[in-house]
């Protein structure tokens, strides 16, 4: 008998599970569009020239060992990571009221975030302050605030499916009826799944209501440059909160831009009012990544801050940024001509409207259960693709595809 | 006005304060005995020529990339540290029922078994389940507990602070009064801070009382290879209790045996009746892994998998820590030595029969603060010295000080 008997099977993380099963299949042109990592032209993973510059002067630096990271982290990181956000030139940064915790990745950022806010925020220890994620939202931000304590999330309309593109009446809506204090996770730019995002005057409109009601602004920053290729158009929302002076967090992550996946590299920015707050904030942080991980890992962050420091190698990486962000856009705008090329009913202009990674391609759980089982091609069953997936060899393969699946399958 | 006005100052870690304090300490003849990692004879932090090696071998390695790792780890790293905790030749690893999450440090280990715990022991979402931490026991093993849930977080009797050893007869006591089904963290070897270990016949009394009240093994096992200089005979009391038939826990650390601190090597190690329970145990780690940090951080994995796979690397690894291990008890065999010469009042043997890299010296409190004080020797307000901080240059001091501190405060 064992003292696990009772503990059930739990399901596999959808977008894993569709990677294994791509795994599996023999099939000679599959095409994997489910798990949001980026790929070369010959679909292969890319580890950014300037990181693998980088990880040798690490490597050869003697000056450097393993001791343990401050509990907020590389000091050196947080610093430079948080500009990437908030702008070299950020106000706040100048009045010493921006701070950050390093994280292990969005997911890190997201939890201690969270965490800290079911502790101390709206009071303390209070589990019902409404959480609100966009519908749809990555699927793992209900599990992350729930697993913080919070009992309330709730979704904010989003994703306009008829219009495909942002229902932004309904988010007004909701933003008023929600209750005062509500936490609002905000994708700051490339919205996942839908890579729809709100654009400046929609955020203007936004920001003055959440102003106005007092609701929490917690910024999830998962794409910046690599949504349009710039940092600083991918960080206007988060630069324009904050120029309104609203406190707020930021979970940055720096998975995709530096291509650091594996190496866990995120970063908490918190901007607070003054520096008294941001320093108490600051100190209960620690006493939550003391009993999570104690301090966080040093090898990617190390990384990202000696790019991050070096004009030189920032230049550099800005570089590498855009080329993948090029790719992207250059596979949107293949795709779409492609699928206009064959006459594919529907619109297709959402392709190339939309930004970032994903592109909810608004293929419905049929038409995207063919593509899977009949043409080897996975997707999620939202019907959200991974444009990184799309490469100059597959990407006639996937277009009849769609239009195959649109064409026979209602 | 500020939505955080409210969150006080939390209290700064006190092992980290300490360090702190001996960093802005201008004495030249100070001594940090606070914090615990390895030190050589001058005094600084030591790359592990082993890992030093590895480090070059990876960066080099072109067929390497930084894709997310699988949520539970790098495969390779959490079988290879399995092994090492439990024996190359482990029959439960044979039975298939030894299975592994790839954690952030010892910490991360702790935390995701305790999470586990609280969701899935002695029925579902106990947070009343009392679990045990030895008295005293590492400051974080209560926090860890009590933020994942658990209310009822209590000591049991281990250090006899007359005596200065095992507080036998308490801890037995303990064990047999306790709740059935009572969680009970036990440190694997080199205990932290006495560095006081049961002996083999001991822990054997522990297991069997153990067994027959049904209580639940959790295993902290930072110091493998470090406390005796020997993996196997530092793993003997793991070992035991596997073979008796525990379903445990084992959270295990690489950051002292590798030096690897601050890339958060840990893998909590799981020995369950049989094949089935051990998978849903796995899924079920896997959805609270997910929602804490994702998936783990490959760089320390990656040198610890590569050294521990291959024959040549492992034995130079061996001889590594055997180095570190050797220097401690040197530095135990000569404070004693320095202080029976100098005739310091009481009895010093305890300073060699503890193990590992801390030693509670027996100072009271305000002996503590005329060492930090007067003498500028930092050591924990415990009595707790860690004896890596000792050197061939600073022993006389140290010695003297300690002489000073008995004979002159009470």
């Amino acid at each position: 008998m064992s003292t696990f008997t009772d503990v059930p099977q739990a399901p596999p993380v959808a977008v894993f599970k569709l990677t294994a099963d791509f795994k599996d299949d023999p099939h000679p042109q599959k095409v994997n569009l489910g798990v949001g990592a980026y790929r070369t032209d010959d679909c292969l993973p890319w580890v950014l020239p300037v990181v693998k510059k980088v990880e040798r002067l690490i490597v050869e630096d003697e000056s450097l060992n393993h001791e343990y990271l401050p509990i907020l982290g590389l000091p050196e990181f947080r610093s430079a990571a948080s500009k990437v956000a908030l702008g070299d030139d950020s106000p706040a940064i100048k009045d010493n009221r921006v701070g950050a915790v390093q994280c292990l990745g969005g997911t890190g950022a997201l939890r201690i975030g969270a965490d800290f806010l079911q502790r101390w925020y709206n009071g303390t220890n209070n589990t019902s302050t409404p959480i609100y994620v966009s519908a749809p939202t990555w699927e793992n931000h209900n599990g992350v605030f729930k697993d913080a304590g919070f009992t309330d999330i709730r979704p904010y309309h989003y994703w306009d499916g008829n219009k495909r593109g942002l229902d932004l009446d309904g988010l007004l809506d909701d933003l008023e009826k929600a209750p005062e204090k509500s936490v609002f996770v905000l994708h700051a730019c490339a919205h996942n799944p839908t890579g729809t995002d709100p654009t400046q005057d929609e955020w203007k409109k936004i920001a003055e209501i959440m102003m106005r009601r007092n609701l929490f602004v917690f910024f999830d920053s998962a794409y910046q440059g690599f949504a349009s290729g710039s940092l600083e158009k991918d960080a206007w929302a988060i630069r324009y909160f904050v120029s309104q002076g609203f406190e707020l967090f930021v979970a940055q992550s720096f998975s995709k831009n530096f291509g650091l996946y594996n190496e866990r590299v995120g970063n908490l920015t918190v901007v607070a009012r003054d520096s008294d707050n941001l320093t108490r904030t600051l100190s209960q942080m620690e006493k939550i990544v003391r009993t999570t991980w104690s301090n966080p890992p040093s090898q990617g962050a190390r990384i990202v801050s000696k790019t991050l420091n070096c004009p030189e190698l920032f230049a550099e990486w800005q570089g590498n940024v855009k080329t993948m962000a090029d790719r992207v856009l250059l596979m949107r705008d293949q795709l779409r001509a492609k699928l206009l090329a064959l006459g594919t009913p529907g619109t297709w202009d959402h392709i190339t409207a939309q930004i970032g990674m994903f592109s909810f391609t608004g293929l419905n759980p049929k038409q995207v259960e063919y593509m899977v089982k009949e043409r080897h091609v996975y997707l999620m069953a939202s019907g959200r693709i991974n444009m990184c997936g799309l490469t100059s060899k597959n990407i006639d393969y996937v277009a009849q595809s769609i239009h195959e699946a649109v064409t026979k399958v209602q | 006005m500020s939505v955080f006005c409210e969150v006080p100052q939390a209290a700064p870690v006190a092992v980290f304060k300490l360090t702190q304090d001996f960093t802005n300490d201008q004495f030249p003849q100070k001594v940090n005995l606070g914090v615990g990692a390895y030190r050589t004879d001058e005094g600084r932090p030591w790359a592990l020529p082993v890992v030093k090696k590895v480090e070059k071998l990876i960066v080099e390695d072109d067929k390497l990339n930084h894709e997310y790792l699988p949520i539970l780890g790098l495969p390779e790293f959490r079988s290879s540290a399995s092994k090492i905790a439990l024996g190359d030749d482990s029959p439960a690893i044979r039975d298939n029922r030894v299975g592994a999450v790839q954690c952030l440090g010892g910490t991360g280990a702790l935390k995701m078994g305790a999470e586990f715990l609280r969701r899935f022991y002695n029925r579902h979402n106990n947070t009343k389940t009392p679990v045990y931490v030895s008295a005293p026991t590492w400051e974080n093993h209560n926090a860890v507990f009590a933020n994942a849930g658990f209310e009822d977080v209590r000591p049991y009797k281990y250090w006899d602070a007359e005596k200065r050893g095992l507080h036998l007869t308490g801890f037995l006591d303990d064990l047999e009064t306790c709740p059935e089904r009572s969680i009970f963290v036990l440190h694997a070897c080199a205990h932290n801070p006495t560095g006081t270990d049961p002996t083999q016949e001991q822990w054997m009394q522990v297991a069997q009382v153990m067994m027959r009240r049904k209580l639940f093994v959790f295993f902290d096992s930072a110091y493998q290879g470090f406390a005796s200089g020997s993996l196997d005979k530092d793993a003997w009391a793991i070992r035991y209790f596997v073979s008796l038939g525990f379903e445990m826990f084992c959270a295990q650390s690489f950051s002292k045996n590798f030096g690897l601190y601050n890339e958060r090597v840990g893998n909590l190690t799981i020995v369950a009746r049989d094949a089935d329970n051990l998978k849903r145990i796995l899924s079920q780690m896997e959805m609270i892994v997910r929602t804490t940090w994702s998936n783990p951080p490959s760089q320390g994995a990656r040198i610890v998998a590569v050294t521990l796979n291959s024959p040549q690397l492992f034995l130079e690894w061996k001889d590594n820590v055997k180095t570190m291990a050797d220097r401690v008890l040197l530095m135990r065999s000569q404070l004693k030595a320095k202080l029976q010469a100098l005739g310091t009042p009481g009895t010093w043997d305890h300073i060699t029969d503890q193990i590992g890299m801390f030693s509670f010296t027996g100072l009271n409190p305000k002996q503590v603060e005329y060492m930090v004080m007067n003498k500028h020797i930092y050591l924990m307000a415990s009595g707790r010295i860690n004896m890596c901080g000792l050197t061939s240059r600073n022993i006389d001091y140290v010695a003297q000080s300690i002489h000073e501190a008995v004979t002159n405060v009470q």
